[in-house]
């Protein structure tokens, strides 16, 4: 675990699409990461924001960052042997249950990065792997090439320029009489999530997902993050949840809170 | 054996306080800390006005202490009462903490409030905002004036948060209680920073941040232990509060009551309960009735 903002080599840049790249940092002392961990990442003159481990192997670690705002924007900007700021890994990741044989992964636009990591773990259990994978366009399908390692994948795009056109939720759904999973894994959109939470509850399908809210601090003190109405926060006792957590906490699909913590709807 | 202590007025089930600025935003938090065992908690601090707070980073983590500068986030009077509402209906001990830039608003958030808190904690310490902490709380007739004010415009007791200040602490302290407090609370945040020597710049946003955990615990309890010669009001003790024996010794410089924050980080919500159980063996183990009776012990020479 890195505790304060520590500056660290970019040894490796791989370019996804326009708005995706993954950064690949050499780390000087082992950590241990579990998949669906995120780091707080920082550079000087932005805001520290958390990014979810996408590549892990002990000394090197992959951040998949989409440039969304002015701080990935800057991010983007950066260099092979630039540095990043960062600390964690923080949060509780995916669990891979005792006789678990056989999952599901679900992720949307760069929800996917996070999976990867997953999909790799539970393959070297020797679990068998289907992947779901949607974005909004070809262009914009991460890790497609690296899903197919693990197993069998379904796509879809928004413009339909790959796979099935229209949301994973969807694609998901059309094939959720025909194939069995011990677990499902997601990662995305909130509307995705509230989605699969709806599917895996009504078809009575097991499910972990990760969630989003605005997290400052990382560690649990500050409470930006807190979900309603078990005031879990996402940094410490998530990001992922599982389905008996998922299915109370009435604020997600509905609302979130914004940097002074005053309720914002989702449209 | 109960552990249950008195602050003027106010009974609390236990000692354990969650510190402002900690998980105090939404009512749901609240509702879990108090859960989870603490014997009240204090809320965000509030504005009139909704606030944004400082851009991350937020929080630096030293390893013996943080240095955090949130910046007073919280959505402000009207969005604030809404939460504390429900967390008054769950029969929550609710401590209602408040910051302003003059006596008008410190009146007006204390009106407003004072039906929906057990208690309100007047924010005049805050290091990190400029015109609404430190310069207040380190003047000793601007911290008797505010009080007094507030405690006119308020029906619940008024309990003042100062900074750790050694030198100054006993006029503030007086000040506070000349004013009409019920209670002080010491000691809030030290003023600190961390400047990052790569890029050679303050790694906080918000430039200066407050220094908290295990790093603020001798200046605060050297603070409490002054503050305890002089006045006649309780205190409640607050910086770096790990466990039972952190909390003893606060007790034993003279708090009534201590406050636990930055120690959530690492000992997670249990540390209410684990420090409570803590101090009943303590007790029971050297025959003692009540916490009380520990109170300022360190004193006697």
């Amino acid at each position: 675990m890195i505790t304060s903002q520590k500056p660290i080599e970019i040894i490796n840049i791989i370019t996804h699409s326009s708005r995706i790249k993954t950064f690949y940092l050499k780390l000087k002392d082992k950590i241990r990461v579990v998949p669906g961990q995120f780091m707080m990442v920082w550079i000087p003159d932005a805001e520290e924001i958390p990014i979810s481990i996408s590549y892990f192997n002990g000394l090197t670690i992959g951040l998949t960052i989409a440039a969304v705002g002015e701080t990935t924007r800057k991010i983007h900007e950066l260099k092979i042997h630039d540095y990043l700021y960062v600390r964690g890994p923080y949060g509780n990741g995916f669990k891979i249950p005792k006789g678990v044989s056989k999952i599901w992964i679900v992720g949307g636009g760069y929800g996917i990065a996070p999976l990867l990591l997953l999909a790799k773990k539970a393959s070297s259990m020797n679990i068998e792997i289907v992947s779901f994978l949607g974005a909004r366009s070809r262009d914009e399908l991460l890790f497609y090439d690296q899903f197919k390692l693990f197993g069998p994948v379904f796509v879809s795009t928004d413009d339909g320029s790959e796979g099935f056109q229209g949301d994973v939720a969807t694609l998901v759904e059309k094939y959720v009489d025909s194939l069995k999973a011990d677990l499902i894994y997601a990662c995305g959109p909130e509307a995705l999530i509230v989605k699969l939470i709806r599917l895996a509850y009504n078809h009575n399908l097991n499910l972990q997902a990760s969630l989003e809210r605005l997290i400052k601090c990382g560690i649990g003190l500050c409470g930006s993050c807190c979900l309603d109405p078990l005031g879990l926060r996402v940094c410490k006792d998530g990001p992922v949840f599982p389905l008996r957590i998922l299915i109370k906490l009435n604020e997600i699909g509905s609302y979130y809170r914004s940097f002074s913590g005053m309720k914002v709807n989702f449209k | 054996m109960s552990i249950n202590v008195s602050l003027g007025s106010l009974t609390l089930r236990n000692p354990t306080i969650l510190a402002s600025g900690v998980l105090g935003t939404t009512a749901s938090s609240l509702i879990r800390v108090y859960r989870s065992g603490a014997g009240a908690v204090v809320s965000k601090s509030i504005s009139i006005k909704p606030n944004e707070g400082y851009k991350t980073p937020v929080i630096v983590d030293l390893g013996y202490g943080y240095i955090n500068s949130m910046g007073l986030p919280n959505p402000g009077l009207d969005e604030m009462i809404a939460e504390l509402k429900i967390v008054r209906d769950k029969k929550v001990k609710l401590f209602g903490s408040i910051f302003a830039s003059d006596i008008d608003e410190f009146k007006y958030l204390a009106n407003k409030l004072t039906d929906y808190v057990d208690a309100l904690e007047l924010n005049l310490s805050c290091p990190t905002k400029v015109g609404v902490g430190l310069e207040i709380g380190k003047i000793p007739w601007m911290v008797e004036e505010i009080t007094r004010e507030v405690c006119k415009a308020s029906k619940v007791p008024i309990i003042v948060k100062l900074p750790p200040l050694v030198t100054l602490i006993n006029d503030l302290a007086l000040a506070a209680e000349d004013g009409g407090a019920s209670a002080v609370t010491l000691t809030n945040t030290a003023k600190a920073m961390k400047i990052d020597i790569f890029s050679k710049k303050p790694v906080l946003q918000g430039v200066y941040g407050g220094l908290s955990g295990k790093a603020l615990k001798p200046l605060s309890l050297a603070c409490v232990f002054e503050a305890y010669e002089v006045l006649s009001i309780p205190i409640i003790g607050c910086g770096g509060i790990y466990s039972w024996e952190d909390a003893l010794e606060y007790i034993l410089a003279g708090a009534k009551a201590i406050q636990i924050g930055s120690a959530i980080a690492t000992e997670g919500l249990s540390i209410f309960k684990k420090i409570c159980s803590g101090i009943k063996k303590y007790l029971r183990e050297n025959n003692i009735n009540r916490i009380d009776d520990l109170v300022g012990l360190a004193h006697r020479r």
